[in-house]
Parts: structure tokens; sequence; C-alpha cells
């Protein structure tokens, strides 16, 4: 653990840091894939909608979940003489109940199903009951508070970051979210119910949280990026990524932990039901949602932003000046600090070295650094200097105290 | 410094008062447990959707005029603690908790069936019955209720002023007086007698002018007179036993064909019955057997015990045995006007006149059905004409006779109306005449013990999670985990008690949704104060004293917690708009504890941060603290070295 919290240090001064912004190509490359493994899912399998969108009566029988009683009760249905029933579907729902359902009936008709199957056994039976216009109704709604979130949503990013470039990444994430917890739905065959939708919405509540406290910080660190000559737009935004990196999967984990304890419950003790189906939709939705809030909406704000000619000027700039500190052997190289043994590099992120700020002064300058440096400078992340800088007589130790930073300017 | 200083724990003890008054209030309301909606305590829901009939959009206030009547027919029942309400616009949905109450259902979601029959034969609901109430009059509306109507009347020949004036006030005096004295000494259907002194009285000089239109407009008489004869003598008496005295239906009686029986025929049969001693009317001929059957069917039939509407098959051509709000027994002709031929009613005070009185207005075709009933019945002679019965839902709610023909349509109920009964009347008209039908949407029954499960498995999920929460929190943040801990804890307190202040005063229920949303908000709150930690600790690295941090880390903290926040409450918002049916307790949970942890970062975990601040244990960093050094990454440079810098500076 103390491992853990030192790591968010580590990521905050950017000694330690993954490159998000970078490598987008990567993530952006993975995440095609899902989308299009899921978008396929969607085409192939198609939606498994819950009784509430096609309408229809759904049975909860309070009776012991074994298979004898499925088919018990399965024939007490078809042999309640009524003939509209059609193929009941009986599944176990929990370990106490099973759940029928049948084609739209009527209202007496249902009675006499729920009475045949008190009397096929259950002790308690609940119906629900949903005519076949509704249920296109249902979802018609559903579709529209859909679109509307949507809108609400850019409007809400707009004005919030008053910069379409991060709106568009941040309306980008969210479909991709959406994708992604459709997609699971249409391979796992799992009910969509109005509760399934309503945590879909929820989601998109939930992703753009994480977006938008991930694009505070880019915010913050890119305030003035013209007066920086250390750092290009892109590592500013990858440090503020890195920075709040720890925050997000702190946030993550707390928000999953109930949704897993409401799924979990909910499955173990209810089977089917309101619980299962909302949390489900959250936990597949929350997952994707931190995903890419660090490896889609940050890199493709930042790729975006990149078009701007000032960003371009400015990071040509800092790597023409960083170009003629590398060639100066003796401002060459950084720190040595030993990230890369610390961090385990798993989850695609890499780690590499932060490149010396370019005040630093004499250093340990390893050959290997000079590559990084040079080969793939627009990726490094050099520390954050300036911060550094007002930490003021306080000296430094990097762990492992094996070099002290030098005092800065 | 030193007032700022002192601002953290005044802040603490506000909030305080807040919980307190809160539970205050709560206990106020006398309820310590949250309503529970029906899917955790059983029962039964019906959703109804509202259609126009004429294909026009539902309004607000005709759904809300539907919402009465459904109410008041859920009431009549016997079904208590339901709860009606609408939803979306064009639909209404009622709740009944408890056992499975699906019975109701068609009862509850079936069309409001006004419509206006003429009385064949009548009965009191017991020998030893009494008469009901008073007398009831009907005017013509537009002669006494109020100027305008009778200036504005266009096709009347309009009256002389005295007219009008002087016929209200005498005929009621005279006629009600009249009837009952000469009729109830011959006979015992002294019930039916106080029902004819009911009058529906036109437009005074108007019967004249109209005369001349007398034959009914609506069904040809010529064919009625050579289909009744012929049916009527197959139709076997002994059929007429097997439906009993429950239906009210009286399709399945002698097979003579009562759609067939013209319009005229059954104005004369209405007013031989109120010329017969036996309140009977005489039939046609071809039909006495059939009649006969029907006559012995509303002798043995039986009215509800309450005054509640019974349950019968109002089919609008055929003949209808049923009863009033006081048990009297009708046999009714098949319908002579619809309900939704009624424009508008209303009640209200005539204006020269001191009593309440009902308004109502027909509209055009039904204007002329309706004049030429009132004439034939006007004219029906000394005994009085027959009852014109209002119908609705099987149910009759006045049954007035008429004292002047009717030609505008608008006629006036009074008699001995209160202000309540005369609402009743006018509102029962209202809805009979809404031009709406109700399509059952959905109905969910919930089993008790069912609910039961889903109850404990969503306080188990809750603590599970909430469990989970605080375990991970204590474990990566140690000492300011409590803080986490305790500011749980405040937002659980207010969140409780703001569901249970919402039940009480809006009604609000808890669902197994609604328990879902406020566990997931459990993360959404832990959220704000992971990243007001996080910040916080991003300062204590950059080198402030805790102190300086926690103002330092909150400023920044704060814009990201309330924009975080508001996208949390628009996504409620949307969600508690657009979301059907209990999935809408999930939206409204999500969004109030979304402004609840608002308040509780702002006035709880803030200030509590601020104060422990300055605590030796979190100030200097202690082990356990969250603040350690070693925890922060920051070996070498301690926490508590940099505070004792901060305080010699400060």
């Amino acid at each position: 653990m103390g491992k853990l919290a030192s790591v968010g240090q580590q990521l905050y001064s950017g000694r330690v840091s993954f490159d998000f912004v970078g490598r987008r190509k990567l993530w952006y490359a993975i995440s095609g894939m899902i989308v299009l493994f899921a978008i396929s899912g969607l085409l192939v399998r198609g939606i498994n909608e819950g009784v509430e969108f096609k309408g229809g009566v759904e049975f909860t029988a309070k009776i012991a979940a074994t298979q004898d009683n499925v088919s018990k009760l399965t024939d007490a249905v078809a042999g309640s003489g009524v003939p509209e029933v059609g193929d009941p579907v009986a599944t176990t729902s929990g370990s106490d109940a099973i759940r029928i359902s049948t084609k739209p009936l009527t209202s007496d008709q249902s009675q006499q199903v729920a009475t045949a199957l008190k009397s096929a056994g259950a002790t308690d039976v609940s119906t629900n009951l949903i005519g076949p216009s509704w249920g296109k109704q249902v979802a018609d709604k559903a579709l529209l508070g859909l679109v509307v979130f949507l809108v609400l949503v850019v409007m809400f990013i707009w004005a919030y970051f008053r910069e379409w470039k991060m709106s568009v990444a941040a309306i980008v994430a969210l479909a991709h979210d959406l994708v992604i917890t459709v997609g699971v739905y249409a391979w796992s065959g799992f009910e969509v119910t109005p509760a399934t939708v309503t945590g879909l919405l929820t989601i998109l509540g939930f992703s753009l949280y994480d977006t938008v406290v991930v694009f505070d910080k880019v915010r913050e660190n890119t305030r003035k990026f013209e007066n920086s000559t250390t750092r290009t737009y892109s590592e500013s935004a990858n440090l503020a990524v890195n920075q709040t990196l720890v925050r997000s999967i702190n946030t993550t984990i707390t928000a999953l932990l109930p949704v897993a304890a409401i799924l979990v419950v909910g499955i173990v003790v209810l089977g089917t039901g309101p619980l299962k189906d909302l949390s489900l939709a959250l936990l597949v939705g929350m997952a994707a949602g931190a995903y890419s809030s660090i490896f889609i909406a940050t890199p493709l704000a930042v790729q975006l932003k990149g078009l701007e000619p000032a960003v371009r000027a400015h990071t040509k700039r800092v790597l023409a000046r960083r170009g003629r500190l590398v060639a100066a052997p003796v401002a060459a190289g950084g720190p040595g600090v030993g990230g890369t043994g610390d961090v385990d590099s798993g989850g695609g992120g890499t780690v590499v070295p932060a490149p010396a700020g370019a005040s630093t002064s004499a250093r340990r300058a390893t050959p290997s650094r000079r590559v990084v440096d040079s080969a793939a400078a627009k990726r490094t992340q050099p520390q954050r200097s300036a911060r550094s800088a007002r930490t003021g007589s306080t000296a430094r130790t990097p762990r492992g105290g094996s070099s002290t930073r030098p005092k800065k300017r | 410094m030193a007032t700022k200083a002192s601002r953290p724990g005044r802040v603490l003890v506000v909030l305080g008062l807040v919980i307190l008054a809160l539970y205050g209030g709560a206990a106020a309301a006398g309820n310590w447990k949250p309503r529970l909606g029906l899917d955790l305590q059983g029962g039964t829901r019906i959703t109804l959707q509202a259609k126009a009939l004429n294909g026009q959009s539902v309004s607000t206030d005709k759904l809300n005029e539907a919402k009465g009547i459904i109410e008041q027919r859920v009431n009549g029942t016997g079904v208590s603690e339901a709860a009606v309400s609408t939803q979306g616009g064009d639909q209404i949905i009622v709740e009944i908790p408890g056992q499975d109450r699906q019975g109701i259902v068609d009862q509850v979601g079936r069309t409001a069936q006004l419509r206006f029959r003429l009385v064949w034969a009548s009965a009191p609901g017991s020998p030893t019955g009494t008469i009901p109430q008073t007398p009831l009059i009907i005017k013509p509306t537009s002669s006494a209720s109020s100027p305008p109507p009778t200036s504005v009347a266009p096709t009347s020949v309009a009256p002389t002023s005295g007219a009008p004036t002087t016929k209200p006030t005498t005929k009621p005096t005279t006629k009600p007086t009249a009837k009952p004295t000469s009729k109830p000494s011959t006979k015992p259907t002294a019930k039916n007698r106080a029902a004819s002194a009911w009058m529906l009285r036109g437009k005074p000089g108007k019967p004249k002018t109209t005369k001349p239109t007398k034959p009914a407009p609506t069904s040809g008489p010529t064919t009625a007179p050579t289909s009744g004869p012929t049916t009527a003598p197959t139709s076997g008496p002994t059929t007429a036993p097997t439906s009993g005295p429950t239906g009210g239906a009286t399709s399945g009686t002698p097979s003579s064909d009562w759609s067939k029986v013209t319009l005229d025929q059954s104005v004369a049969i209405s007013n031989s019955a109120a010329q017969s001693a036996t309140g009977s009317g005489t039939p046609p001929s071809g039909y006495e057997a059939a009649f006969g059957a029907l006559t012995a069917k509303m002798g043995s039939f039986v009215c509800p015990a309450s005054g509640a509407a019974p349950i019968v098959n109002d089919i609008p051509d055929q003949p209808l045995i049923t009863c009033d709000t006081n048990g009297t027994r009708f046999l009714l002709s098949p319908a002579v006007i619809e309900g939704t031929d009624l424009n508008s009613a209303s009640a209200g005070i005539p204006q020269n006149g001191v009593s309440w009185a009902v308004n109502l207005a027909l509209n055009g075709t039904a204007t002329d059905v309706f004049a030429n009933i009132s004439q034939q019945m006007v004219q029906s002679g000394a005994g009085g004409g027959g009852l014109f019965a209002i119908v609705l839902d099987g149910q009759v709610i006045s049954a007035p006779g008429f004292t002047s023909a009717i030609n505008d349509g608008n006629a006036q109920i009074t008699g001995n109306f209160n202000q309540d009964s005369a609402n009743a009347l006018a509102n029962s008209l209202k809805y009979g005449a809404l031009p709406l039908t109700f399509e059952i949407n959905g109905v969910t029954v919930e089993g008790p013990s069912l609910a039961g499960s889903s109850l404990k498995a969503g306080i188990l999920a809750g603590l599970v999670g909430l469990a989970l929460v605080v375990v991970y929190c204590l474990f990566y943040y140690r000492g300011l985990g409590l803080v986490v801990v305790a500011s749980l804890v405040v937002a659980a307190s207010i969140t409780y008690a703001c569901v249970l202040l919402l039940g009480a005063s809006l009604g609000f229920t808890l669902t197994l949704p609604g328990i879902a949303g406020l566990i997931v908000a459990v993360g959404i709150t832990a959220d704000s104060f992971i990243v007001f930690f996080e910040r916080l600790r991003d300062e204590v690295r950059d080198g402030k004293s805790l102190r300086l941090a926690v103002e330092a880390g909150w400023r920044r903290a704060r814009t990201t917690i309330l924009a975080a926040d508001a996208v949390s409450f628009l996504a409620a918002l949307v969600l508690y708009i657009f979301a059907i049916g209990v999935v809408r307790g999930f939206a409204f949970a999500l969004g109030l504890t979304t402004i609840i942890d608002v308040f509780v970062v702002f006035l709880f975990t803030k200030p509590l941060v601020s104060l422990l601040a300055r605590t030796r244990f979190f100030g200097q960093g202690h082990r356990l603290s969250g603040f350690d050094a070693r925890h922060l990454g920051i070996e070498g440079r301690n926490v508590s070295q940099m505070a004792r810098l901060a305080r010699k500076g400060s």
C-alpha cells in the first residue's frame, strides 16, 4: 500500500509517467476493436428486449428453484386453460423463485395463470403485465431520453469547457462507453429492461463526471502552455492525466464497489430483476467510462487541440529547444529515477523515464536516455519543474535516494 | 486568521442544527419508517393510458378529471389506501398496497359511461324503504339561472321576460306536492313516486313552436312497428330467470329485439309507467312477455347495500336494470342520448334562486332528441310524464321528470341540492362527458413475500456496498478514511430524514430501484471526498503545510466537485423526466443524494478537515493519518516539519 501511495507522488511529480497521450494510436486501435466487436454483437445477436419493451406477462413464482419445479410450473401455465400463453419460457431466478414469461394476456387471463401457478405449488406469485403498445412506447421514451440527455450533455460540456474540441472528445468518449455497454448486452444476451436503460443513462452521467475531472486538470496544466519552454501541450496534458490517475482509480473503485455489491446481492438473492439490470449496466459502463476518460477523451482532445497553429508552433519551439539541450553534452540526461522498476506497466501503460527539465545542471546521463529523448521526445514527460521550483529550499530526495535533485533555478 | 479559524466549528454546529431540524420535521410527521413502494411491500399497480375519443390530445384538465373518476371507482370497490396519480401527461397510475387486487382492473379501467335513458319501471330498494329525499326540480337553464344564456340563445322564440320567472316558481311548488299525495295512497311504491317528483323543465313558451317536429328524428317509425311484433312472440319468458338478480344486463332475456324499439315507443312506455299504479310501464304490443320478464327481473334485483354502483353490463341499445345510490331499482330503456353528447355540466346557484342547481348543456343532435322526449313527456298529462334517468357507469345518478319542453338543450336540475350534492352531480356528469377511454398498459402484482425478499436484498446490498467503500477508504486514506466514514454517516442520516420528510409531504415512496439509487450514490458521494483528498495531498506534496493545503486544495477541488455533481444531477433530472414507472425512484434517489452530497462536502467534510488539520495527529503527519511522508511518497521531507515551519511563519 505504501508503494501504491507513493506511486501517487511519482505520478504527480512526473517521475513516473504513463504515456497516455502519446500512444493514442494504440488506445484508439484497442478501443476501435472493442467497439467494432460490440457493434457486430448488436448486428449479429441483437438486443434481448425484456417484457417491458415487447409486451407480455412475466410471472415470478416463489418456489424452490429446481429443474423439477420449472417443468412443473411450465406445465401448469400450459394447462391453465389460457391458449394465448403461447410458449411460456421459465427460468430460475435466485434460489427460491422461478420466472415464467408469456405472450401478452388480458388481466383476467393473467389472473387465471397466476392461480394455476399457485395451485402448482408456488407460495406467492408476482405478475407483471405489459400491453404490447405500451412496451413500444416505453422503448420510444427511453430512446428519446437518451437523445435528450446527449444533447444536454453536449451543451453542458460546451458551456463548461468553452471549447468544442474538449466537448467533441467528451462526446466521443461517451459514445464509446455506450456502444461497449450495449455490445456487452448484445453478446451476453442479458435482458434489456427499463432498468437497464436507466443504468445506461446513469453511466452517461458517470462517464462524464470522470471526464470532467480529468479535463479540469488538463485545463489547469495547459492554461499558460505558451509560456512553458520545457513542455509541449500534449506533454502537459499527459501529465494532467497522470496526476489524476490515482484519483481516477480511487473514484472508479469506490463507485464500482457499491454497484458490485448490488449486482452480487441482486443476483444471489433475487435472481433477475431491477437490481441486476441496473447494476450490471452500471458496472460495465462505469468501467468503460473510467477507461475512456483517460485513454480516449484526453488523447483525442489533445490531438484536436494540436491542430491549432499556436499549439503546433509552441510544440515545435519546445522540441527545438530540447533538441539543442540534448545535443549539448552537459545538459543531457535527467535523473535516473527507477520508475520502471517500481511500477507494473500492465494495462497497456508504458513507463517512460522523464527527461530532465531544461534548466537541470549536472546529471547522470545514459545512452539509453538519449535515445528516448531524441527518438521519442514528443512522448516523453518532463518533470514539473515549475512546481518544483515552488518548493523553495526544501531538498527533494527521489525514491531510492541515490541521487539528489538539484535546486531549481 | 483567528476569525477564519473559528469558522469550521460554527459551520459544523449549523449543520448539526439543520439535521436536528430535519429529524424534528420527521418526528412531527410521526413516521420513522420510509414509505415503501409496492415492489417492497406487495400490492397491485395498474397503469392506464388515457386516449381521447376524437383523436385530440389528452389535456391536463381532462386527465385530472379522469384521475378523479378513477379515484372514485377505486374507492367504490372498498379498497383503502389506494393511490391514484397521473404520469407523463396521459397516464393514470393506480397503486393498491397489500394483496392481489388484479380483480378490480377491469372495473377501474373502463371508460366512463354516461348515458341518458328513460325510466320504464321502478321499485323501492326494500319494502320498508322510505322516500329518499325531498323532491328535486329541473328548470331550463336559459330562463332561470342567468340572464346571459337567455339573451344569447338564438333559436328560441324568445319568451317574455315575465314568463320564465313565473313558471319556475310556480311549477316546482305545485307539481311535486301534487304527485306524492295522489299516488302513494294507492300503491306501495312510494319511492318511485319520489323520483318522479324531480322535474326537468324546458324553456317556457317554446313547446308550441317546435311541436311539429315531434316525430323522433333518430329511429325510423316505419320499421319499428313491424319488426317489434314479429320478434316478440318468439321470446320465451322461460329464459328470463336464468340470468338471475345479479346481472343488470338484459340482452340475454326474452329475445325481443329491444334495439328496434323506437324512441316514441320508449317514451310511451315511460309515460305509461308514470301513470301506472305499479310504477311499471305498458310495453308496445309484441313486447309484453319480454317486458314482463324484465320487470320480474327488476323485482328480484338486489342493489349493493352501500349505495355503490351495481355491477351491471351497460349495453347502450338494450334495456338496463340497475339502482340509484339510495337503492331504488330501475328498469331503464335503451340509451336515448350518449354522455358524449353532453357539452358541459356545472353546479351553481341560479341568479334568481337561493338553492343550488346543476346545469347541463347538450350538443346539436342530442338537443333534438331531448326536445322530442321532453315535449312528449310534458304532453302526457296530469299524472306527470315519464322520468329521464341519468346513468353513470351503470348507476342512476339522477332521474328527474320534465315539467316543460326543453328545446335548446340547456337544462337545469334543481331541488334540495346543497353545494356538495350539486357539485357531485355536476362532476359525475362531467366525468361522463369526458371524451377519454382507458387502455390498460400494464398491471403489476407483487406478491407480499416476494416483495419482502426484495426489501431484504436491497438492504443487504446497501450494507455490503457501504461496508466495502468504508473499508477501502480506511485502507487507502487511513485517518482521512475516518472523515469519509463520518461524512457518509452524515450524508446517510440527512438522506434518511429527507426520505421520511418527502414521504410525509410529497408521498415519496422508496422502491427497489430507489434503494439501488441510494447505494450507487454512496460511491458518487465518496467520489467527491476523494477528489478533495487527492487535491489536498497534492498540495501537501507541493510542500504546503496541511492547514494551508486544506484551503488551497479545497479551492481547486470545489469547482471540480460542483461540476461533477452538476453532471450527476443533470443525469438524474433527465432520468426522472424520461424514466418509466418505478425506475423513476432510482432517478429521484440519485438526484436527491447528489444535492445532499454537495451539502455534506461543503458543510461537513471541508470544515471537519479544516479542524482536523489543526490537530497534532493530522497536522504533523502521523503514520496513520494518511498524511505521513512515506504514504505521500515524499520521504525525507516530512509534513510535521513543514507544518512547524508554517506555524513559525504565521
